[in-house]
């Protein structure tokens, strides 16, 4: 496959969509760079899978720290949610070289649609302070040692949120779920993470949002070494997406802080649907767009 | 993002925009043209960062004395180098 400039840029825009869609709901942008990568440029859905893998580190990398940096991110969360996935994303990885791409495309648009309506049904069950004149956003933002609870200033809804964590089982089986769908499918997994954390753990959306974006990176190199051994990763495919998601996750991350949580779950649950169907068509075999 | 960037544009300024595959082992072949090499190796270190994020999330805990949390993420990059390892030898 000859590469034009045109088709370069391409790439890249096709990654800088992703990546601003992927900041603002907590996701890698994999679920979007897979099927645009298969169904939009026709390239082999594993070569995509890598390509992805590293779009979702570009991701995590890029809009990552900006997070920690607002105090969204639940670090001991995510480190410990990151044990089962790491674990599920290496088991992805090596039981991918022998799974049919139909079967992928298949599992992934089943998953999607399953997540769309998780993330629907979720609320944010948190408790509210009132901020007074002395506390500041740095302040509030801070997680007890040794513990998973935190708390967080939110522009949008001018509150300081407390939660607690709970069902931390339910969510290590569900990592461990996103870190073999990520080794899979060449997500982060965040499309699985931020409900697991926003439902079933009871985390405030927008910081299971921001923990996921931080540790999808980790997810996704627990599984992309093992596609880059394999020569899946074709450089002057996945850099252009990289580069574009960057772009994109830089400037989703500072309009995440403006949007409110609702609104991100509607464009969260669109995202899947729409792209759910087109893996249906391609699973069967159905031409979409190129 | 850097040798990414300046791998795409050894490759486009070449012509040489052929999408091959590169496997790891690969990046230190002689034979491998300059912009491959260049957006490999980018790709390379872009994929050791989350790695050197929980190293480094390991040592503000063992700053902070949460024996717990250190003990997790010694758990992760555990995980994390055996996944570099079964790529080593695929």
């Amino acid at each position: 496959m000859i590469l034009s400039i045109p088709l370069i840029i391409a790439l890249a825009v096709a990654g800088a969509l992703a990546g601003l869609l992927g900041a603002l709901v907590g996701i890698g942008g994999g679920l979007i760079v897979v099927p645009v990568l298969v169904l939009g440029f026709g390239v082999d859905i594993k070569i995509a899978i890598a390509s992805s893998l590293i779009a979702v580190v570009a991701s995590s990398t890029a809009s990552g720290s900006v997070y920690i940096g607002k105090g969204l991110t639940n670090l001991r969360l995510g480190m410990l949610l990151e044990v089962a996935t790491t674990i599920g994303g290496i088991t992805g990885g090596l039981i991918a070289v022998y799974i049919s791409p139909t079967v992928i495309s298949a599992l992934f648009a089943i998953l999607m649609m399953v997540t769309c309506v998780l993330i629907l049904k979720t609320k944010d069950p948190v408790k509210r302070t009132t901020m007074t004149e002395f506390q500041s956003a740095s302040e509030l933002a801070k997680e007890d040692v040794g513990k998973l609870s935190g708390s967080y200033y939110d522009p949008y809804l001018k509150e300081n949120i407390h939660y607690d964590v709970k069902n931390v089982p339910l969510g290590s089986f569900l990592s461990f779920f996103a870190g073999v769908l990520s080794g899979l499918l060449g997500v982060g997994g965040g499309f699985i993470k931020v409900p697991a954390m926003a439902l079933g753990m009871k985390v405030p959306m927008k910081v299971a949002a921001a923990t996921s974006n931080l540790m999808i990176g980790v997810t996704a190199i627990s599984s992309l070494f093992v596609y880059f051994a394999r020569g899946y990763v074709q450089p002057i495919i996945a850099a252009p997406v990289a580069l574009g998601v960057v772009g994109g996750a830089l400037y989703g991350t500072s309009l995440a802080q403006k949007v409110s949580p609702k609104l991100l779950r509607k464009i969260f649950a669109a995202i899947l649907v729409i792209v759910a169907v087109q893996m249906v068509f391609k699973a069967l075999g159905v031409s979409v767009g190129r | 993002m850097i040798l990414m960037m300046m791998g795409l544009v050894v490759n486009m300024s070449t012509g040489y925009n052929e999408a091959v595959p590169v496997a790891m082992f690969e990046l230190f072949d002689e034979s491998l043209m300059l912009g491959d090499r260049l957006l490999g190796f980018g790709v390379l270190i872009l994929s050791l960062t989350p790695a050197i994020r929980v190293i480094t999330l390991t040592i503000l805990w063992t700053r902070e004395k949460d024996w717990k949390f250190v003990g997790i993420s010694i758990v992760v990059i555990t995980a994390l180098i055996i996944s570099v390892a079964l790529g080593g030898h695929a």
